[in-house]
């Protein structure tokens, strides 16, 4: 049979101008820059998350081979006669290769090793447009004719959202294990536990560990997505205000009196406030608060965050307190905070020791930290999830127990996720759109801040305050400076 | 049973503690109103925040909707006043605590 491909007049390819000596060391840097990036990328999810799939194992291998040809290279393109090439470089050599083929292949290499993450499916798409048509309802302008319509159309997508929510959970709960890590940056392990099927029962640990951790951390995941697009629809007064927040201190006091001045907080961190709370609550427990913090400067200055900040810290600190104080509700916080096979460590559980407790707590953020940029790592703060866990385990620990007893424990679940979710939502717009009006009518009543200091001070039939004449001094005054 | 006199409290604690419930008094009195404006008002002073009204155009708004309202923070202030005067007896006794 005769070769008819050999006969045919084939072109040779043009053949590619080589590289500058300086034009190698480029690609041999990046080379070595990015596989060294996604090789400790990978051996952190292997050896550090107790991550395991093909594809990571392959990725991870691919870059040690890049990078050790990347040393080759650099051996041969800076080869000084006399010199020992090291074997690996000889046997490269022995394959008939030439220096510049490897350099073309080195090349093509970190444009290729780009993490693209988990891939993008249609309850993701419904996500993204259920979150954007709310977030942006939420910002709409509602004037006295349209209020009512406008109404209906933020109530409808904020059920669109919740629905979107629940259906992500539902497709990373029927992810199947092996492919969990790939397609929705999950464990493996903690993907299998999830199912809710008839023959399973789950311990509050199994939940803590794997439902509740699964839920807090996409809940918080959505919240920075709002944060971002809050950020893109927020007016323009209201950027006004926020840079003014995050720039100058004197306008933070001039927002001294708003509850809800988490804002500062929020896009100072990019994350909006878990916590808040109403301000009769803030005015109540605040004094009893304000008992160690006496000698706090903001306070003193008269800022915002030296009265709402500071008590909403201090109340934060209380409710870690609480729940370090538990064994076992410690060691349900560090679950969700970890999750399965992360929480497996010893110093990952709950002890006897409060303070030992609070500890392990603190160190959950370095943990995160190691995350920050592995695929899938934590984009969010241990405060944030601590935030999450308190209101889990404090605030909603009858419906937390109430999934076990359930009949239909899959059912209590998804309700429990949603109630979380619209707290979270309503924490939002209470934010976004609240706060505006209540930082204004701060504006306007802190007119009256240093007559009823002194009737606070003066009338007081504590003894400490019954001194004859308070100092002008002591009574600042406090009218906060505009906008 | 505490004898503490105001003179016998260092300076910042004095100054900070009247300070901070004076603003908790008046974070109240926020509240109130915010929850008392009717919808249109909410409108029209969002309208005066978003053209940056100033402070006292504001309180005049405010006084028009609520001509009683230092009556109100007085209110607050005093309703709330048995309540200070026990959290500020816990004060003092922490403070006491801390002082050598």
């Amino acid at each position: 049979m005769r070769d008819v491909i050999a006969e045919l007049p084939v072109k040779p390819p043009p053949k590619k101008p080589e590289r500058t000596r300086d034009q190698a060391l480029d690609v041999i840097n990046a080379v070595e820059e990015k596989g060294t990036t996604v090789y400790l990328n990978k051996f952190n999810d292997e050896v550090g998350l107790h991550r395991e799939s093909e594809r990571a194992r392959e990725i991870k291998e691919e870059a040690e081979r890049m990078v050790t040809k990347a040393g080759i290279a650099y051996e041969l393109f800076w080869y000084e006669p006399g010199a020992l090439l090291s074997d690996q470089a000889v046997d490269f050599l022995r394959s008939g290769r030439s220096p510049a083929e490897l350099i073309e292949e080195l090349a093509e290499y970190p444009a290729k090793a780009i993490y693209e993450g988990p891939k993008i499916t249609d309850v993701d798409r419904a996500l993204m447009k259920a979150r954007r048509t709310y977030t942006e309802s939420v910002f709409a302008k509602k004037g006295i004719k349209n209020r009512k319509e406008a109404k209906v159309a933020e109530e409808k997508a904020k059920e669109d959202y919740t629905l979107a929510v629940l259906n992500k959970l539902r497709q990373i709960s029927g992810t199947p294990p092996q492919a969990a890590l790939e397609e929705v940056e999950y464990l493996p392990q903690v993907v299998e536990r999830l199912s809710f099927g008839p023959t399973i029962s789950h311990s509050v640990e199994d939940l803590a560990a794997n439902h509740l951790h699964v839920l807090a951390d996409l809940l918080l995941r959505e919240e920075i997505a709002r944060t971002g697009l809050a950020k893109e629809f927020s007016d323009r007064g209201v950027r006004k205000v926020v840079k003014a927040l995050t720039r100058n201190r004197f306008v933070r006091a001039a927002v001294a009196g708003s509850v809800f001045t988490g804002s500062a907080l929020w896009f100072g961190e990019g994350m909006l406030p878990h916590s808040l709370q109403p301000i009769s609550d803030i005015a109540d427990d605040g004094l009893r608060l304000l008992a160690g913090y006496v000698a706090s400067q903001e306070l003193l200055n008269g800022t915002y965050e030296g009265v709402t900040g500071l008590v909403r810290k201090i109340k934060r600190k209380q409710a870690q307190e609480e729940l370090a104080a538990s064994i076992e509700l410690t060691d349900l916080t560090l679950k969700t905070a970890y999750n399965e096979i992360e929480s497996r460590p010893p110093d990952r559980s709950g002890t006897d020791n409060p303070r030992e407790n609070l500890q392990r707590f603190r160190n959950i953020q370095s943990d995160y930290n190691d995350l920050q940029n592995a695929p899938g790592g934590i984009p969010y703060k241990s405060e944030n999830m601590l935030a999450y866990c308190e209101r889990l385990y404090l605030k909603h620990m009858d419906k937390v127990r109430g999934i076990m007893t359930s009949s239909d424990p899959e059912r209590a679940f998804y309700d429990l996720s949603s109630l979380i979710l619209i707290e979270d939502l309503t924490t939002m717009k209470d934010e976004l759109v609240r706060g505006k009006l209540k930082r204004g009518i701060f504006r306007g009543v802190s007119v009256l801040t240093t007559a009823l200091a002194n009737t606070v001070a003066l009338k007081s039939k504590t003894a400490f305050l019954e001194s004859p004449t308070l100092p002008s001094e002591v009574v600042r005054d406090l009218t906060s400076s505009p906008l | 049973m505490l004898n503490t006199k105001v003179q016998d409290l260092p300076e910042p604690q004095r100054s900070t503690i009247i300070a901070g419930m004076t603003q908790l008094v008046l974070l109240k009195l926020v509240e109130q109103l915010t929850e008392k404006l009717s919808s249109t008002d909410q409108l029209e002073l969002e309208g005066m925040i978003d053209r940056q009204a100033s402070e006292k155009e504001i309180f005049d708004f405010l006084k028009t909707k609520f001509p009683d309202l230092e009556a109100r923070a007085e209110q607050i202030a005093a309703k709330e006043r048995i309540q200070l005067d026990e959290k500020l007896k816990q004060l003092l006794e922490l403070i006491h605590k801390d002082q050598p």
